[in-house]
């Protein structure tokens, strides 16, 4: 049998010869046919930095806060398949998407996992404000007002010195600007608006022209 | 004194403790209320609704208390299962209702086309007879109506003389029928309206207030569904149905199009030429706006859009 170095990254993410993977919570799961591997008793999937781009954070070392056992506000959950993951690190993710096509396969995870609430809405619109107060937002929304949606949603459930978790697409908000320019001037809002921020970096070469922020809402002005 | 709605509990909260709660015993309908702006009964007084701080950040607690879930984990399972019914209903409800308005509305444009040709046909028939009267005579639907009623010229109370052919019985007959065949999709034509517009009031509350039931249907099949209409910017929306044209312009060079089926609104033909444009861009920005609130929330904002509608339109008419 081989060895198998593992070592916890950081609670819940480990790196297993290298790879990047999450301890399955439930036995033989694979939506995504990551791959598992079993190391004695306990069963590990591979989390891919090339399709999820908090994968591509960990990997590249950006200062990622501790999921464990946290509640989460997921925007632009999709096919789900970074939520999948978090659901066996995070203790209740409530997932936001809409757009239809993505609901077969995200319900289907939901339905196995059972600890991600889907969520059928426009996060533009905030208008699911039943959703309880949470310790972290992450969102992947591929909009050109992303970072508005965020801080919008930040502003109405993140618990006081929550977290926000941020994946820029500049290619959303300005194709001829330097991708890199576009992040920083995003940062800018968020400062404004009374967030830290913890970490950043551009994701290449995981994801083009994508940066992902870390920031931490401190003094709420919006 | 503020009150906090969650799935389970409506909480009044005072001096930041919670002082009174009502449990709910139907937390899909409590959501439902919720995203769509109204508040659910109950029964904790006429105090203003909030996120209070100690409502929405122990919902383990509350959970527990009002004997909704026992554990956090169970918290999580019942979620997880209420919002797994609730987004199948939205999504089966919303793709069902969006393809039927689009069938009835593609079906009254059929109608359209079909009733038009019959009539030019029964137009052009009875000329032979009639010349005095059919050829003469601009509204399709009198010619018919005519037909239906009289059948030979010699029937009509104004008839005075004819230079047209002699009808036998069996002429007079056929084309008495034809006509009221016409008269019998005429009549279709305005049932499907009705149930048109009363289908388009259900589903479509915000669209149909700033275009109209049939621009707002007209639009949606253009667009193919609900939630792709939903989708698109205003730019795209106000050259829907112009795609002929903007492939033309890109192709060869001609004037681009300014607008596309939106045109059809009273607000953008009516204006004058110089200002269709930017009507069309201010119509498209507000049905993008109602399209979403259709889709994701069902929450009626007609007023408050047509109010800004009108202001900006009058702005737009006046500084021209
Ligand atoms: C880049 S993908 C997210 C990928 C996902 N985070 C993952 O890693 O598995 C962006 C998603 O956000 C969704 N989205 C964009 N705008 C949205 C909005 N306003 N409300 C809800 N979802 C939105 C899109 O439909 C799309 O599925």
């Amino acid at each position: 049998m081989r060895f198998l170095k593992i070592n916890e990254k950081l609670p819940g993410f480990f790196s297993i010869d290298g790879k990047l993977a999450t301890e399955n919570r439930l036995k033989g799961f694979d939506p995504f046919g990551d791959g598992t591997v079993k190391i004695g008793g306990r069963e590990f999937r591979f989390f891919n930095p090339e399709r999820s781009k908090l994968a591509a954070a960990m990997v590249k070392n950006i200062q990622i806060p501790d999921l464990k056992h946290k509640t989460m506000l997921y925007l632009g959950a999709a096919h789900g398949y970074t939520v999948s993951h978090l659901s066996s690190i995070c203790k209740r993710i409530y997932a936001v998407e809409f757009s239809e096509r993505c609901f077969p396969s995200l319900l289907r995870i939901c339905e196995k996992t059972r600890n991600i609430i889907p969520v059928f809405a426009d996060a533009r619109l905030v208008k699911y404000t039943w959703v309880e107060n949470v310790d972290i937002v992450y969102a992947d929304l591929a909009q050109s007002d992303q970072t508005e949606i965020a801080m919008r949603n930040a502003a109405v459930f993140l618990k006081k010195n929550g977290s926000l978790l941020l994946a820029i697409k500049t290619r959303s908000i300005d194709v001829t600007k330097h991708p890199r320019k576009v992040c920083t001037e995003e940062i800018k809002k968020l400062r404004k608006s009374g967030f830290g921020v913890i970490s950043w970096k551009m994701l290449d070469p995981f994801e083009k022209a994508h940066g992902f922020v870390v920031a931490e809402l401190r003094e709420p002005s919006f | 004194m503020e009150i906090g709605i969650t799935p389970f509990g409506a909480f009044l909260v005072e001096n930041g403790k919670i002082v009174k709660y009502t449990a709910f015993d139907d937390p899909e309908s409590v959501m439902d209320a919720v995203e769509k702006g109204e508040i659910p009964e109950h029964g904790l007084g006429d105090y203003p609704v909030k996120r209070p701080e100690e409502v929405f950040s122990s919902f383990e607690h509350l959970a527990e208390i009002t004997g909704f879930a026992a554990t956090p984990q169970e918290l999580s399972e019942k979620l997880c299962e209420i919002q797994l019914k609730r987004v199948r209903k939205q999504i089966s409800g919303k793709s069902k209702a969006d393809r039927l308005l689009i069938q009835v509305s593609s079906a009254i444009s059929d109608l359209d086309r079909v009733i038009n040709s019959l009539s030019e046909r029964l137009r052009e028939w009875y000329t032979l007879h009639y010349p005095e009267f059919a050829a003469t005579t601009k509204d399709p639907e009198k010619i018919v109506n005519s037909v239906r009623k009289f059948g030979r010229r010699e029937n009509f109370p104004d008839f005075t003389g004819s230079m047209g052919e002699e009808f036998t019985e069996a002429d007079e007959k056929a084309v008495r029928d034809f006509a009221e065949k016409i008269h019998e999709l005429e009549t279709l034509r305005s049932e499907l309206e009705k149930y048109l517009d009363s289908l388009a009031s259900k589903v479509i509350p915000n669209l149909k207030a700033v275009a109209g039931t049939s621009l707002a249907s007209k639009l949606l099949a253009a667009a193919g569904s609900l939630e792709k209409l939903s989708k698109m910017p205003s730019s795209v929306i106000q050259l829907l149905g112009a795609e002929k044209s903007l492939f033309r312009h890109l192709k060869k060079g001609t004037k681009p199009p300014k607008h596309g089926i939106i045109y059809l609104h009273p607000d953008v033909s009516g204006a004058p030429k110089d200002l269709r444009g930017r009507v069309a861009r201010l119509l498209s920005s507000k049905i993008a706006i109602a399209a979403r609130a259709d889709r994701y929330t069902g929450e009626n904002i007609s007023e408050k859009l047509m109010e800004e509608y009108r202001k900006k339109l009058g702005e737009i008419l006046e500084n021209k």
